[in-house]
C-alpha cells in the first residue's frame, strides 16, 4: 500500500473517533481546552495529539451544536480561560456514541479475525 | 507583521478571521492565547519561544482561521456585502450596456459572475450562496424590466427569446452557489481535525 494512502486512512480512522473522545474526556469533568489535549494525550500514550488550532474549532462546533456548554473564568493571574462542560443533550449523546462504539468495535473485530 | 511572537502569530490569526462575527473572533483569540501561554509553561518555555520552537510548529494562522470560519460563517455585514456585490456584478451582465457601449461584454460579466457565486457558496457556505445568487438574480430581472421599459415605451426592445433566456440564466445563477456549499460541507468538517 502507498504510505500516502495508509496515513490518510490512519488519519481517517482517527478523526472518526476525536468527537467522541473530546465527550468523553469532557464528561468526567468540567475542563478547559489544554485540559483536554493533555488528558487525551496521556490516556492514549500519545496516539491521540491534537493540534490546538484543530481542538478548538472542534470544542467550537460541539458548543454549537449543543453538546457542550463553556463558561469564561477569570484566572489569579487576571487572564480569561474557557471551561467546557457536557450538556444533557452532549450526556445522552455521548452515552449513545459509547454504545454505538462499542458494536462498531465488536464487530469489526469479528470481521477482522474472521478474514484471518 | 511578523510570525515571532505569540502576538504576532495571534495578530496574523486575527487577519485571517476576518469577516467571522466580531465577539466570537474575541473569544476565539483569548482561548488560544491561553493555550499557547499553558502550553509553553508545561514545556518550561516563554510563550514567543514556543511560538518559534520548529520541533512543535504551531499550524498555520490561515489554517487555524479557516476552521473557525467553517464553524461560525461569516457576519451579516460580510453577508451584505457579498450581495452587494454580487448585485453590481449582476448589473453588469445585463445584455443592454453594449447598447450604450460597443465594446462592453456582459458575457464577459456574466462569466465573472458565475465564478463569484460559485466561490461564494464554498467560501460563505449554501445558505449565503444561494441567498446571493437570489438577491443578483431578482436585481437583474427588476433592472432589466426598468430598462427594457424606459428605452422603449412598449418594451420592445425585450423579445421573448431574449426574456425567457434571460429568465433562465437568472434562475441558474441562484443554484450556483447553492451546489458548491452543499457539496463542500460534506467533507469539510471531517478534514478540520488533524493531528501531531
Amino acid at each position: 500500500m502507498k504510505k500516502s494512502i495508509r496515513d490518510e486512512w490512519i488519519r481517517e480512522m482517527k478523526r472518526g473517533s476525536v468527537q467522541l473522545l473530546i465527550l468523553a474526556t469532557i464528561g468526567k469533568g468540567k475542563k478547559y481546552g489544554f485540559q483536554i489535549v493533555k488528558e487525551l494525550g496521556e490516556l492514549s500514550s500519545g496516539y491521540f495529539a491534537l493540534k490546538e488550532g484543530t481542538l478548538y474549532p472542534a470544542l467550537h462546533r460541539l458548543e454549537k451544536r449543543g453538546y457542550l456548554l463553556s463558561e469564561w473564568v477569570t484566572q489569579s493571574s487576571g487572564n480569561p480561560r474557557k471551561y467546557y462542560s457536557l450538556t444533557p443533550d452532549g450526556t445522552d449523546t455521548l452515552s449513545k456514541a459509547k454504545d454505538e462504539w462499542k458494536l462498531l468495535v465488536e464487530r469489526s473485530n469479528d470481521v477482522l479475525e474472521g478474514s484471518e | 507583521m511578523t510570525q515571532n511572537s505569540l502576538d504576532g502569530y495571534l495578530g496574523k490569526v486575527n487577519m485571517h478571521l476576518l469577516g467571522i462575527p466580531s465577539d466570537a473572533r474575541a473569544g476565539i483569540l483569548a482561548e488560544l492565547r491561553d493555550h499557547m501561554e499553558v502550553q509553553a509553561s508545561e514545556v518550561g518555555t516563554t510563550p514567543d519561544s514556543y511560538i518559534m520552537d520548529r520541533t512543535i510548529k504551531p499550524e498555520s494562522p490561515k489554517k487555524v482561521a479557516k476552521r473557525y470560519k467553517g464553524v461560525y460563517g461569516y457576519s451579516n455585514l460580510f453577508k451584505v456585502l457579498f450581495a452587494i456585490v454580487g448585485i453590481i456584478l449582476g448589473i453588469a451582465t445585463i445584455p443592454v450596456w453594449e447598447l450604450v457601449s460597443p465594446g462592453f461584454s456582459s458575457s464577459f460579466w456574466l462569466l465573472v459572475l458565475i465564478v463569484y457565486l460559485y466561490w461564494v457558496g464554498t467560501r460563505a457556505g449554501k445558505r449565503v450562496g444561494f441567498a446571493v445568487g437570489l438577491a443578483v438574480a431578482l436585481s437583474r430581472l427588476v433592472l432589466l424590466s426598468i430598462i427594457a421599459t424606459a428605452l422603449t415605451p412598449q418594451g420592445a426592445i425585450l423579445d421573448s427569446g431574449l426574456a425567457f433566456a434571460f429568465g433562465l440564466t437568472s434562475l441558474i445563477l441562484v443554484f450556483i452557489g447553492f451546489i458548491p456549499g452543499e457539496a463542500r460541507k460534506k467533507w469539510k468538517e471531517r478534514a478540520e481535525i488533524e493531528f501531531r
